[in-house]
């Protein structure tokens, strides 16, 4: 269903292709699990990872998942790379692909890098977070540890909360969400939460974190960049986690069987109180070993692999 | 010495004239005039070249309020010579080039450079705009009243608001001792700051920071303000969105000295269109939504718009083959102005006459006596139209050094066979 495409973000994607691509990153979660780590799948294939963006989670869950496949891997990040010299995003790229890799993958901070890239070269070029705009691989890890605890995706109530304008995770999270049947609902401060997100997304934009959290199975916290307190859009972080963080009595208003997510890293004491992070519906160790299993099964789906 | 244009639909709506008539175009020392005669009745004998114009439009030449021409000093991008050859085959007769070049138009000698290359070239009539301040940069005044004797037609700062609300009283005072009317490009960057795209569902959707429409109007609002109490004459550039084009007809019925344009690919495109991250969408000002976009013409048709611009800003692939927010903004539009603006004819939404209007006369009026009496035939300025030929707009049919349109591979409808200025032939649509 992907075999062969770019994937660029999870617009257009159908909730099959979701449950599909979920489907055969169970297979692969099984094989993490192993003494021995490894399967033969994607020997000889080449995947290159260019993060022009910090990332740890993400450009270390491709990295195992690329080995685990056994397909060669080159990490290339911005810093000790050409882009330092000052290349452009389009002679990166044709460079790259004159080396005749089958998969890259982009994080970049411009929205639509991805975009641009698969324009431009052979290879399948896979979205690893493209500025404010998508971050599929995130979404699928997410919709992954849904359906492992509640066992569906479709009725669930969903709550994200904190930095909806700034997230490419809210972004994503909005579209495939809405695609398998979920309800979300959003709430941060007016400054981060743009009012047309309800008709953009078809979810519903709540007055406070607490009505959003009201009733919910899912609590998904946004991480808050610290650069939003001087570009003027929050008065501090101080006030930002009394106003808008959650902590365990905001919590207690969700189901009972609610899970706590985050897409990490985590500003403790922030967006989060320290002991939720840790508390019993904290979702968030899941979410990362979930990255791994997902992230294998996209690289195997798009190179062309049939579902494990 | 003169030029018969035969049995054409002449519309000329300085002279409220929609008919088929034949066109005469006389020209001698002291310049061109034009003049219309019943169809049919004037004999092609004498004449030093004659075109057939059965089945065509015969417009006024073109006048366009904006144009980035980039010389002097980004000649890569377009020089003087190729931005006129683009204006002459897109039926453009008269051009304001802006004076955002580098280093910018801001005294005399600079507007002196521009005019006489413009009348070097001798294709369309290159008009200068001066800056308003020194060096674009919001400061202090540029030499106003040095660019007005080098002939600079009227005052702007470019893509760039002057932020500086006394100084820009200032400006609108002091334009008044030369008769200049201040173009402003009203744009509140405070409220911009990294903008790519109009604020809205679609930029929330593509993750692009948005220009919210309240960034144009709150600069209107001031700009009218200073206008009406300075009494001085002020032209608004490329409107965009539906609240500014109320704002200025309220304004206008107040009796504020203020006239307007948009740009054209306002007109006929919205940011619908950006789903790819094509960054030749990426335009100042952005595109907007389709309320905004019906707003626009109906300003145009109730007259509250008095222009439409081509706003043709080349860039090269340096600035725009990257990814959208490390883009520059701009798109080419001299060549595609009359076949972009035709299709609202087509679809319905303005009738032919108002169009031409203002496309010819009405930018016209907002240079007053500096138009030379351009927007009219009488000038000796025509542009002949096939409306209903086709045309794809590939790289070859384009004039300009830049191939930066969104347009590029899509057929366009409506065509320009010739291009008169002052009574000479200056662009003729080569048949192959």
């Amino acid at each position: 269903m992907i075999a062969g495409k770019h994937l660029l973000g999870m617009r257009g994607m159908s909730a099959d292709t979701i449950h599909h691509i979920l489907d055969a990153a169970e297979g692969f979660r099984g094989i993490s699990r192993r003494t021995i780590k490894k399967v033969p799948s994607l020997r000889g294939r080449t995947v290159l990872s260019v993060f022009y963006e910090a990332s740890t989670r993400t450009r270390v869950s491709f990295e195992l998942a690329t080995k685990r496949l056994s397909a060669d891997s080159v990490n290339i990040a911005s810093s000790g790379s050409s882009a330092e010299k000052g290349e452009t995003l389009l002679d990166t790229a044709k460079n790259l692909d004159a080396m005749q890799c089958d998969a890259i993958i982009l994080r970049h901070s411009a929205s639509g890098a991805p975009h641009y890239l698969a324009d431009r070269v052979s290879a399948r070029v896979i979205n690893a977070g493209d500025g404010q705009h998508e971050h599929p691989t995130q979404s699928l890890l997410d919709l992954l540890t849904m359906r492992q605890c509640f066992g569906k995706l479709e009725g669930l109530e969903v709550a994200i909360c904190g930095d909806i304008m700034h997230s490419r995770v809210a972004r994503s999270n909005l579209i495939a969400l809405k695609e398998v049947g979920a309800r979300v609902r959003v709430a941060g401060p007016r400054t981060l939460v743009p009012p047309e997100l309800a008709e953009t997304y078809g979810c519903e934009v709540m007055p406070s974190i607490a009505q959003a959290v009201d009733g919910a199975h899912v609590v998904m916290a946004l991480r808050l960049q610290k650069e939003r307190m001087t570009a003027g859009l929050l008065p501090s972080l101080r006030e930002y986690a009394i106003e808008f963080g959650i902590n365990a009595r905001v919590l207690s208003r969700a189901r009972p069987e609610a899970i706590l997510m985050h897409p990490g890293p985590v500003n403790r004491g922030v967006e989060l109180s320290s002991d939720v992070v840790d508390g019993p519906r904290s979702v968030i160790l899941d979410q990362v070993e979930n990255g791994v299993a997902v992230r294998a099964a996209v690289l195997y789906l798009v190179l062309g692999g049939e579902a494990a | 010495m003169s030029l018969l244009i035969r049995n054409g639909r002449v519309i000329d709506p300085a002279q409220k004239l929609d008919a088929v008539r034949d066109v005469v175009i006389t020209t001698n020392a002291t310049g061109a005039s034009g003049r219309v005669e019943a169809a049919g009745s004037v004999s092609p004998q004498g004449h030093a070249e004659v075109i057939d114009a059965a089945g065509m439009l015969v417009l006024p030449g073109l006048v366009d309020l904006r144009a980035h021409l980039r010389e002097p000093g980004q000649e890569y991008k377009e020089d003087l010579v190729t931005g006129a050859t683009a204006a002459v085959a897109g039926g453009v007769t008269t051009v304001v080039a802006q004076p955002d070049t580098k280093p910018a138009v801001d005294n005399g000698e600079i507007v002196d450079f521009v005019r006489r290359r413009g009348e070097a070239a001798g294709l369309a009539k290159i008009l200068v705009a001066g800056a308003i301040t020194a060096g674009l940069k919001g400061e202090q005044l540029a030499h106003i009243g040095e660019m007005r004797r080098a002939g600079a037609v009227i005052l702007s700062d470019g893509d760039v608001w002057v932020r500086d609300a006394g100084l820009m009283r200032r400006a609108l005072e002091y334009s008044r001792d030369f008769d200049l009317t201040v173009m402003t490009h009203a744009e509140d960057p405070t409220l911009m700051r990294g903008g790519l795209m109009h604020e809205g569902p679609m930029s929330v959707r593509l993750g692009l920071k948005g220009i919210p429409s309240v960034a144009e109007e709150t600069a209107i609002a001031r700009d009218l303000a200073l206008a009406a109490y300075t009494g001085a004459r002020l032209h608004v550039a490329h409107v965009s969105s539906a609240e500014a084009v109320e704002q200025l007809r309220i304004a206008k019925k107040r009796g504020t000295k203020v006239t307007c344009d948009v740009a054209v690919h306002n007109l006929v495109l919205t940011d619908e269109a950006l789903t790819n991250f094509d960054t030749n969408l990426r335009l100042s000002p952005p595109l907007r939504r389709e309320k905004d976009r019906q707003a626009l013409i109906a300003g145009l048709i109730d007259g509250t718009i008095d222009a439409i611009a081509s706003d043709h800003a080349p860039q090269s692939v340096l600035e725009k083959d990257l990814p959208f927010i490390e883009a520059e903004p701009g798109a080419i539009a001299l060549q595609l102005m009359l076949p972009l603006c035709l299709t609202l004819v087509a679809e319905e939404r303005i009738d032919l006459p108002t169009l031409v209007a203002r496309l010819t006369v009405g930018p016209a009026r907002v240079l007053g006596a500096y138009a030379q009496g351009a927007g009219t035939l009488a000038a000796g300025d025509v542009t002949v139209v096939a409306p209903d030929a086709e045309w794809l707009l590939a790289r070859e049919t384009l004039l300009s050094k830049c191939m930066n349109s969104p347009f590029l591979g899509r057929t366009l409808r409506g065509r320009v066979e010739s291009t008169v200025v002052r009574g000479r032939v200056v662009y003729k649509r080569q048949t192959s």
